[in-house]
């Protein structure tokens, strides 16, 4: 799971333009979306149900799921771990 | 007054606007199933295939050229004088070539590009003005050729709206979850997204004192985001406040309505906000779909044949009210013996818009200009940094806006050299009217990589929402909470007499920062931008381009 999540917060600083932030920076309990934490906002979370499919093979249809999943790194991980299909 | 000479729609339904209105009021269209490449489905009002060829004219130019054609017949105007200028107005153009690997006609990507071969068909002279302002760039245009008339820049304005779809931009609305499988339901209770539609359409105006007389327009943003609109309806409020409406007088409101969940309840409010909730309204989305770069010419001209006929258009989709306020729509078409109307519109960029018209009916002596220009300070700059020097200066200057990161070259480049202006500049709420030759190129290019192959089909949102160069108009007027007038004009060259014209009448209303901000796609950015105070003389802010742009 460490290992998951270490490669996760990568690709998310990647795929999100997120500049001068680091994996070591990112809280895995933290909210991802809100004022708290990285301030991700809708299209955020509508590049992170790409990167689902497109690296974990995990097809969202109902963007509201996202809201569930992208609470934080260690909740999408947990989801990632269970429902990933490559 | 600035009135209508003559118009024309091309789209599937018909060839003219007669054509048109008869489909509608004959309840025809055009909206079928499709699908994308990885099998989701979408509804879209498209022209039939054997229509869609590219020899010498691509299929987007042949559609501007029909349609204007037909209008300029009709006004029996003379295209080839200097007194006419062309406005297009047009989102992606030929966007649809970017997807040919080995294609020498990839320049006509460039919305200058195709606007002059449109323009040189017909003979003028004049370098062609595109108005590219995400979805409401029809009405961008339109206010355009309005106050261009008024200021004597020209005598007669042809102003042509058109976009035709692709996989470009059906996979860009698809990945950003905006569109509906299904035919959409505009302002209805089960609304789950909007249809993409193609068309053409065209309208023609000059001074003059009969028929169809534009009499005011105006545009706001919201300030707010770059891809959603504002909860509070802010910038269409703003709007419809501007337009200082009798709702007695006004047959009904012709409404954006794309059939989004947030659109339409950000529509229903500001109505409600500017004390129209009673007054009629309609989306012609149902019937057309949404035509972007079309949809602000061709919704006027419908709502100008419904005037004339007595009739306010039922929506088609709508069945159950499903946003908070109780404005006043039906699926039903109604009767009308009012002679004026309002055509509202909002897009990306955080950019509305909203114009009334109204018909040979007596009207209040219209605004003329009064004021002298006064030629204020003008403060202005230039910077044309590698990628890596544009960071730097963020770095040195700014520091304290991480959303500076995610944004596209373009947005950097308009939003840091904005900033350096701004510390030098009288403090103001600016409009903001940027110009370049390149549009979105270098992002349009980016996005297109993500879905030039089959076997790795991923459209990117976060590229995709920045596949409209007036989103930089948008993060400029974001930071700064400039909930004013924000436009983006393409030319195919830098041209210090043309900007200067838009950029005087613009100040008109207040105002502005403006100028060139260009990134092509060999990753050149040049940004030489002028912050204009109001009633500033073209004279004056000509000078000062001409020494910025060299």
């Amino acid at each position: 799971m460490e290992e998951l999540i270490l490669k996760l917060k990568k690709e998310i600083i990647e795929v999100l333009n997120l500049e001068d932030v680091k994996p070591e920076d990112i809280d895995s309990n933290a909210p991802l979306f809100g004022a708290e934490g990285l301030g991700l906002d809708s299209i955020d979370a509508l590049e992170l149900i790409v990167l689902m499919e497109k690296n974990y093979g995990i097809k969202l249809q109902d963007p509201n799921q996202g809201k569930e999943i992208f609470k934080s790194i260690n909740v999408m991980a947990d989801y990632i771990s269970k429902n990933r299909t490559k | 007054m600035v009135i209508k000479l003559a118009d024309n729609i091309y789209s599937p339904l018909g060839a003219t606007t007669w054509e048109n209105y008869q489909a509608v009021m004959g309840g025809k269209c055009a909206l079928r199933q499709y699908s994308l490449p990885d099998g989701s489905l979408y509804t879209a009002s498209l022209f039939p295939e054997e229509h869609r060829h590219d020899d010498g004219y691509t299929f987007f130019e042949q559609l501007c050229i029909v349609s204007a054609s037909d209008a300029i017949a009709r006004a029996d105007i003379d295209p080839k004088s200097p007194r006419v200028q062309f406005f297009l107005s047009t989102t992606k153009g030929n966007v649809h070539l970017l997807s040919r690997r080995a294609d020498a006609s990839k320049s006509r990507v460039l919305l200058g590009s195709s606007a002059s071969i449109i323009c040189r068909h017909f003979g003028n002279p004049n370098p062609p003005i595109v108005v590219s302002n995400a979805c409401i760039s029809g009405l961008s245009a339109q206010i355009a050729a309005m106050r261009s008339i008024e200021a004597g820049l020209c005598d007669t304005a042809v102003v042509i709206g058109c976009d035709v779809q692709s996989e470009f931009i059906i996979s860009g609305f698809q990945c950003l979850h905006a569109l509906s499988p299904d035919e959409c339901r505009p302002f209805d209770k089960d609304r789950c997204g909007l249809n993409l539609g193609e068309a053409a359409a065209t309208i023609i105006y000059s001074n003059g004192t009969e028929g169809w007389i534009a009499e005011s327009g105006a545009m706001c943003n919201d300030a707010n985001h770059i891809s959603g609109p504002s909860r509070t309806g802010e910038g269409s409020f703003r709007c419809l406040q501007a337009l200082d409406i009798d709702k007695e007088k006004i047959a009904f409101v012709s409404v954006h309505g794309t059939s989004t969940l947030y659109n339409d309840e950000m529509e229903s409010i500001a109505i409600d906000r500017a004390g129209l909730a009673d007054v009629p309204l309609f989306s012609l989305k149902g019937i057309f779909g949404h035509t972007m770069g079309a949809a602000g010419v061709l919704e006027t001209v419908l709502s100008m044949q419904a005037v004339e006929h007595g009739v306010i258009f039922g929506t088609r989709g709508y069945h159950e009210l499903g946003v908070s306020r109780q404005v006043n729509i039906s699926a039903d078409n109604r009767i009308t013996d009012k002679r004026s109307f309002v055509k509202l519109l909002s897009g990306f960029g955080g950019c509305n818009a909203a114009m009334k018209f109204s018909y040979n009916t007596s009207i209040d002596q219209p605004k003329t200009i009064t004021s002298k220009p006064t030629d204020g300070t003008i403060t202005s700059i230039r910077i044309a940094p590698t990628a890596e020097e544009l960071v730097e200066l963020y770095r040195t200057h700014i520091g304290d806006y991480p959303k500076f990161f995610k944004m596209d070259p373009l947005c950097r480049l308009g939003l840091v050299t904005t900033e350096l202006l701004l510390k030098q500049s009288p403090k103001a709420d600016y409009g903001v009217l940027l110009f370049n030759r390149s549009s979105s190129l270098a992002d349009d290019t980016t996005f297109q990589a993500t879905i030039q192959d089959r076997g790795d089909w991923f459209p990117s949102p976060a590229l995709f929402v920045y596949t409209l160069p007036n989103i930089v108009t948008g993060e400029i007027a974001i930071r700064n909470r400039f909930q004013t007038e924000t436009n983006f004009m393409v030319l195919d060259a830098p041209c210090a007499d043309v900007m200067a014209a838009q950029i005087a009448i613009a100040a008109e209303q207040g105002p502005q920062i403006s100028g060139w901000c260009d990134v092509d796609a060999d990753g050149n950015y040049l940004a030489a931008l002028v912050a204009v105070p109001q009633h500033t003389s073209k004279e004056t802010i000509e000078q000062e381009l001409n020494k910025i742009l060299k």
